[in-house]
């Protein structure tokens, strides 16, 4: 250290300008409460990069967060999107329950959180399906979207509510997100054909729209889809019908050389 | 020389140095957020303020080597202190303290720089010299001089050119504006962004209300039936209807300047909805740093703001007023009693709960936003007449919301109170008000006892609502435009 400070001063000035003049994790705290917003917002996206593993910290600057995404005039929107996202997985319950209480909070603000929650990946996924239950439909609708995004780890859980929830508004649910996973929910093909075959209703209906999304091959649904059809409610009926009918489409595009079979490789609007 | 004429030179070069260095320490001491923010870019600021940091400390070590002692270049020192304002002014907004501190460094370094070449300087061509440097400061000089003549004129003749607004209501309403062109129950939002045909400045012999509010100027129902439409037909004047939705009394006052008064109105008509108008934030107040506020954000520098106002009066003087084709389709039902409604029954109650608790609450001392915004947007209204049209909420006109929404409060409410006090405030303000909620509760009843004028459960007006609101507006204003 001494030979940098002997042969190049000004290297080692500005190395000992870096050191001294950082602000702590506790002086951004503090400055969560600076009248100045600007301030506020700075602190708390400093807070979101660097005090990663200080979930007290990170609570605190959540609501500032929350407050900057809204506030145009600071020109920090974006970077305060971003730290919301990277503070999603240790703040996920923090971040729902900001989503229950904002019900009438800006579609900025919405999307931000629900990015979130969808950038948090698995350590989020418990809270949102926790946060799926109850009477809002709205919100279960967003929440599945969120846990659509995060794809595959959502899948285990999902399965799990799907086999196990005595719920069944939370069993069809889970089934309409593992279509919107498509492919990488294969695993949840033998408890949707389940869900298919015992299920009644809305959660049987929902396992028949899955099922083609997630095989759009058909070898291993298309034997259920047809059994579906033999059912006693006409939905169920239909939906296995279009699943049927969806899975043939792929398979004679396929054999004309498009990749059509999995909605996301499709590229024109769905017929 | 004496040692003492030495002395500005160095003072001033040490000041500089300290302003560079002043800049790198609060670049390095927010580095973590600034990475975030900025990026890459970050590094460059550093590495540039780091050299204007030695810059300084060189140029400042010369200056004390020097013999003879140099004066200091305070022509030079000017110019740059107003090109750095301009750039300031051009490039960086809105103003934060942050980054006023780094341009400062910035130019404080560019100063020493030119201070160092000084001698470099002096080999230049003697008509440059003397052509260029002189041309720079009169630029600099007129532009601080007409400023401050601005401002003096500002402050002895208010004009609605001349008046200083903030920033942050701009950035709202370019968020929350319409679309030009966009459809709304087939009729096309103007090239403002406006619920209305074209408007354009008043012609001779014309008169003209502009209508200013909120999502009631965006409106709940076709053209034809917006309050500002059965107004102008009652009223015999062109009533122009300007509007964003989500916007509230600091925006108000940002159309009023920019894109009200350049129509030369003979009235203004300021929509104040009570269930959200009143008890605002107003994101400017008590900022940090007001004085630097005033000279580096962009709109409140008169030099900066009145030629785009300028230009503007100039467009609207020119406009061709046009009507739209008027194809209005998916219009809402005509009958109040099958309207669908916009929002669940728990939603629309939590809502209608809550703006109770706090407008029937509310707090005279709560009011003095709302009372400034009142006193800047009359003082920005120049000649024009203006007056205020206060809204009631839907739990103040259906008694049948009123019961669910204080079962749901749980708590007394005093649900005329927001009336009275903005009405008392107004008064003391000299601002003509006209308070809608003895129109509206005067509606009669429809079949199911409520008298439906509101849409249902959706918080606008619906063409009864508007009808009623249009014909008041008109009976109001008539005394008031001849």
């Amino acid at each position: 250290m001494l030979g940098i400070v002997r042969t190049r001063p000004p290297l080692a000035a500005l190395l000992f300008l870096l050191s001294a003049c950082a602000k702590s994790d506790e002086r951004f705290a503090q400055e969560l409460g600076d009248r100045d917003p600007f301030v506020r917002a700075l602190a708390a996206i400093a807070l979101a990069e660097q005090a990663t593993d200080r979930t007290e910290l990170l609570a605190r600057a959540l609501p500032v967060l929350l407050e900057t995404v809204d506030r145009s005039e600071l020109g920090l929107q974006a970077p305060a999107a971003a730290a919301l996202a990277r503070t999603g997985g240790r703040l996920a319950p923090a971040l729902l329950d900001a989503l229950a209480r904002g019900e009438f909070m800006t579609l900025e603000r919405r999307t931000a959180v629900l990015d979130a929650l969808a950038t948090a990946g698995e350590p989020a996924i418990p809270a949102v399906l926790d946060a799926m239950r109850g009477p809002d439909l709205e919100r279960r609708r967003e929440l599945g979207l969120v846990l659509a995004r995060i794809g595959a780890p959502s899948v285990r859980p999902l399965v799990r509510v799907l086999t196990e929830d005595p719920d069944a508004a939370m069993r069809g649910a889970a089934a309409l997100i593992l279509g919107e996973i498509g492919a990488p929910a294969r695993n949840a093909i033998a408890a949707l054909v389940g869900a298919l075959e015992r299920d009644e209703g809305g959660v049987a209906l929902a396992a028949a729209h899955a099922l083609p999304r997630i095989d759009a091959g058909g070898t291993a649904v298309i034997p259920a889809l047809e059994a579906a059809r033999a059912r006693s409610e006409p939905a169920v009926r239909e939906a296995a019908a279009a699943g049927i009918a969806r899975i043939q489409a792929a398979r004679a595009a396929s054999l004309r050389g498009q990749p059509e079979g999995d909605p996301r490789n499709r590229r024109g609007p769905e017929k | 020389m004496s040692a003492r004429s030495r002395i500005p030179a160095v003072v001033l070069l040490a000041l500089a140095t300290g302003a560079s260095a002043h800049g790198l320490a609060r670049a390095l001491a927010n580095r973590v957020p600034l990475r975030a923010v900025q990026g890459t870019l970050l590094w460059v600021e550093v590495a540039a303020l780091a050299a204007a940091v030695a810059v300084g400390a060189l140029a400042f070590r010369r200056q004390l080597a020097r013999d003879p002692p140099g004066a200091p270049c305070l022509r030079s020192l000017f110019v740059l202190l107003v090109a750095a304002w301009i750039l300031f002014l051009a490039l960086v907004q809105p103003f934060q303290r942050l980054w006023f501190d780094l341009a400062l460094g910035f130019a404080a370094g560019t100063w020493s720089a030119l201070s160092l070449a000084e001698d470099r300087l002096a080999r230049l061509p003697r008509i440059l010299r003397r052509t260029a440097g002189p041309a720079l400061v009169v630029l600099a000089a007129s532009f601080v001089l007409l400023e401050v003549s601005l401002r003096l004129v500002a402050s002895l003749r208010p004009s609605p050119l001349l008046v200083r607004v903030g920033d942050a209501p701009r950035r709202t309403l370019e968020r929350f504006r319409c679309k030009p062109g966009e459809l709304r129950f087939g009729f096309p939002f103007n090239r403002g962004g406006h619920y209305d045909e074209e408007f354009g400045r008043k012609r001779p012999g014309e008169r003209l209300v502009a209508s200013i509010g909120d999502s009631f100027s965006v409106s709940a129902v076709p053209h034809a039936q917006h309050f500002t439409t059965v107004c102008e037909q009652a009223l015999g004047a062109t009533v122009a209807n300007l509007g964003a939705p989500g916007i509230g009394p600091p925006e108000y006052l940002r159309l009023l300047v920019d894109e009200a008064m350049p129509l030369d109105p003979d009235a203004v008509v300021v929509c104040v909805f009570v269930g959200n108008d009143l008890s605002y934030a107003d994101v400017e107040k008590d900022l940090p740093d007001p004085f630097l506020r005033g000279f580096l954000q962009r709109d409140s520098v008169l030099a900066w703001v009145l030629p785009g106002r300028l230009v503007r009066i100039a467009r609207e003087r020119g406009r061709a007023v046009v009507s739209p084709e008027k194809a209005e389709s998916s219009l809402p039902a005509a009958d109040p009693l099958l309207e669908e409604p916009s929002m669940s029954a728990e939603a629309f109650l939590r809502l209608e709960t809550q703006r109770a608790r706090e407008v029937c609450a509310i707090d005279p001392a709560s009011l003095e936003s709302f009372r400034d915004a009142m006193r800047s947007m009359k003082a920005a209204a120049g000649s024009a007449r203006l007056v205020v049209m206060l809204i009631p909420d839907e739990f103040q006109v259906e008694d049948s919301l009123w019961e669910a929404v204080v079962a749901a409060a749980g708590t007394d409410l005093a649900r005329d109170r927001p009336q009275a006090l903005v009405r008392s405030l107004l008064e003391e303000e000299a601002i003509p008000c006209l308070d809608l909620l003895p129109a509206l509760r005067a509606a009669p009843p429809l079949a199911d006892g409520r008298r439906h004028v509101y849409h249902a459960r959706d918080t606008h007006w619906n063409a009864r609502g508007n009808r009623i609101a249009g014909e008041e507006l008109a009976r109001f204003l008539a005394p008031r435009l001849n």
